[in-house]
């Protein structure tokens, strides 16, 4: 397998967001932080992330998945849906090595990484960008502060924090709220903080758990928006949701897990422009 | 480089301020325990270099029995020349004994007879060894039944002061040393509590185990060191009142001047020993900082 910097292969079945959200957007513009310029497989046919025959057992009765095999292409954009219990965080779970699978194979970019050192776990999460059901954010810090915090946790210079943060934060429609406490935002717009700080290492991957679980529709809506957004520039976005009317208005792959299992794998039968007009 | 060290130094300190009444526990604990180790340390080594002065001038009399030929006085004191423990050996006849004591108490020795048998004078080279010595010889034919006598209540003395503040020093000390390092073991746990969100963080983002780790570490190790520097400082001031206090008792008395330059730095330095493994046995289970 060859890897090389290029421009993404952007399968069919993307979408672009509303036409409000969509305009001025041009692919690869974010800041100076070159989205689509990623270190990806030339090879688009590849699986991004593959599951194979996964089964985690947290105890002698609990499972937390019985045997799941996945394959989620580079660029995709995939709902995880089901009822609590049901293992879609176990899958998220197992993408950021929180939890090993007690059998199986999980692989990213063609790496194995089922069974990671401790050691290696923060070079996994740093390809990719993990946002909370909670928010996750500090406090006591401003919203600039928050997105730094975390860029200097990995090693970022202050002076990179200061170039860098405006341009997260105005890719995530924030740079307004820079200087406001978490306590002065609505949901959504912690929520956007949240997701700007997974965007610190550019990854190419991006994996919510529940990012709508706290918010009213019109922001889930909002906030699914800007996940298509950072979708369309190339990231790969696993959204585990119970939010169904998110997912019905949003044309993409669902994934439908029940008791550990796969229970169905539905693809967008079509690509939809209007089915995320936020009213 | 200095960015880093920045950052995480900026977060230890942040931790300490957090957690103000934590800190100041366990550092006056820290500092409590290396102040009575620390003085009872110097007390014992005072005590051990004043014991081995003694010594110089520690004599035992061994007496020998009477009508012993010339031989046998001249093989017993080379025999007592051939142990290790032994400095010197003079002979000291009954009648020079007698004119001694004579020459000493006039007044007790009218219409006596010269009762002293002949003997050796013996210098130790460590008064510590008398006891043993003292048995060895008098398990000699050549010398009278408990015919061996030294300053026994002296040496006594000095051993037991010298094992009690030994004990005095493990125990005390070691119980409020240990006490500090629950104390410090705890200050890092309540930081590991009360800065779970920006562990969690750093965890979500990728940071190293070291990035989590060395704030909490510099955390004990700044706690360690400035109770270690109070133990000093309080070393100082208590030196400080008890010369004071013996200058007045005896113009004679002394204490010796303290040796800052030497406590001080030993104290912070084992101060930042302890509080580095008392972090680490916090940190030593990841799964505690995954927040």
């Amino acid at each position: 397998m060859t890897f090389g910097f290029t421009q993404i292969h952007l399968p069919d079945r993307f979408i672009p967001a509303t036409a409000s959200s969509a305009a001025g957007l041009r692919v690869g513009d974010w800041g100076s932080i070159p989205l689509l310029l990623v270190n990806v497989s030339t090879d688009a046919n590849l699986p991004y992330l593959r599951y194979r025959d996964v089964v985690v057992r947290y105890s002698e009765l609990v499972y937390g998945l019985r045997g799941v095999s996945l394959e989620i292409l580079r660029g995709e954009f995939v709902f995880l849906v089901g009822p609590t219990g049901s293992g879609k965080s176990t899958l998220l779970k197992l993408l950021t090595g929180e939890v090993p699978p007690t059998t199986g194979t999980v692989w990213m970019g063609g790496r194995d990484i089922s069974h990671l050192r401790d050691s290696e776990i923060p070079g996994l999460r740093r390809q990719m960008g993990i946002v909370p059901q909670d928010f996750g954010l500090l406090p006591n810090k401003r919203v600039w502060e928050n997105v730094g915090y975390a860029m200097r946790a990995v090693g970022r210079t202050r002076r990179e924090v200061r170039r860098m943060v405006p341009d997260i934060l105005e890719s995530v429609s924030i740079g307004h709220r820079a200087d406001a406490f978490p306590h002065e935002l609505s949901g959504g717009e912690q929520q956007r903080v949240a997701i700007g700080r997974a965007l610190i290492n550019r990854p190419s991957l991006l994996v919510a758990d529940e990012p709508t679980g706290n918010l009213d529709p019109e922001k889930s809506l909002e906030i699914m928006d800007l996940l298509l957004r950072l979708n369309l520039k190339g990231t790969t976005v696993v959204v585990a949701t119970h939010d169904v009317a998110v997912v019905e208005r949003v044309n993409q792959r669902v994934i439908r897990m029940e008791d550990g299992l796969v229970a169905s794998d539905d693809r967008p039968p079509s690509p939809s422009r209007d089915n995320l007009e936020v009213t | 480089m200095l960015d880093r060290i920045e950052f995480l130094l900026g977060e230890a300190f942040t931790a300490l301020r957090r957690n103000t009444w934590m800190t100041f526990a366990a550092v006056s604990t820290v500092a409590v325990a290396l102040f009575l180790i620390g003085g009872l340390g110097s007390a014992y080594l005072g005590i051990s270099r004043y014991a081995d002065t003694l010594s110089g001038r520690f004599v035992m009399r061994v007496f020998v029995r009477d009508g012993l030929t010339q031989a046998q006085i001249t093989e017993v004191a080379k025999r007592i020349r051939q142990q290790s423990e032994v400095r010197a050996v003079q002979w000291v006849s009954r009648d020079s004994a007698w004119q001694t004591f004579r020459r000493e108490y006039p007044q007790m020795v009218e219409g006596l007879e010269n009762p002293f048998p002949n003997s050796y004078e013996v210098r130790v080279v460590n008064a510590k060894d008398a006891p043993t010595l003292a048995a060895k010889i008098g398990g000699w034919k050549e010398v009278e039944k408990d015919g061996v006598r030294y300053l026994n209540d002296a040496q006594q003395l000095i051993t037991e002061a010298l094992g009690l503040l030994r004990w005095l020093g493990v125990a005390l000390g070691g119980l409020l040393l240990l006490t500090g390092g629950v104390l410090i073991y705890n200050a890092i746990r309540l930081t590991i509590v009360a800065r779970r969100r920006e562990i969690r963080i750093m965890r979500l983002v990728g940071a190293t185990s070291f990035t989590v780790s060395a704030p909490l570490l510099v955390e004990g190790v700044v706690q360690g060191t400035i109770g270690g520097l109070l133990a000093g400082f309080m070393l100082w001031s208590a030196h400080l009142g008890l010369a004071r206090m013996l200058s007045e008792v005896s113009a004679l008395a002394s204490l010796g001047p303290f040796d800052s330059r030497t406590w001080v730095p030993w104290l912070m330095l084992i101060g930042a020993g302890y509080g580095a493994v008392c972090s680490l046995i916090a940190l030593r289970d990841p799964r505690r900082i995954r927040g």
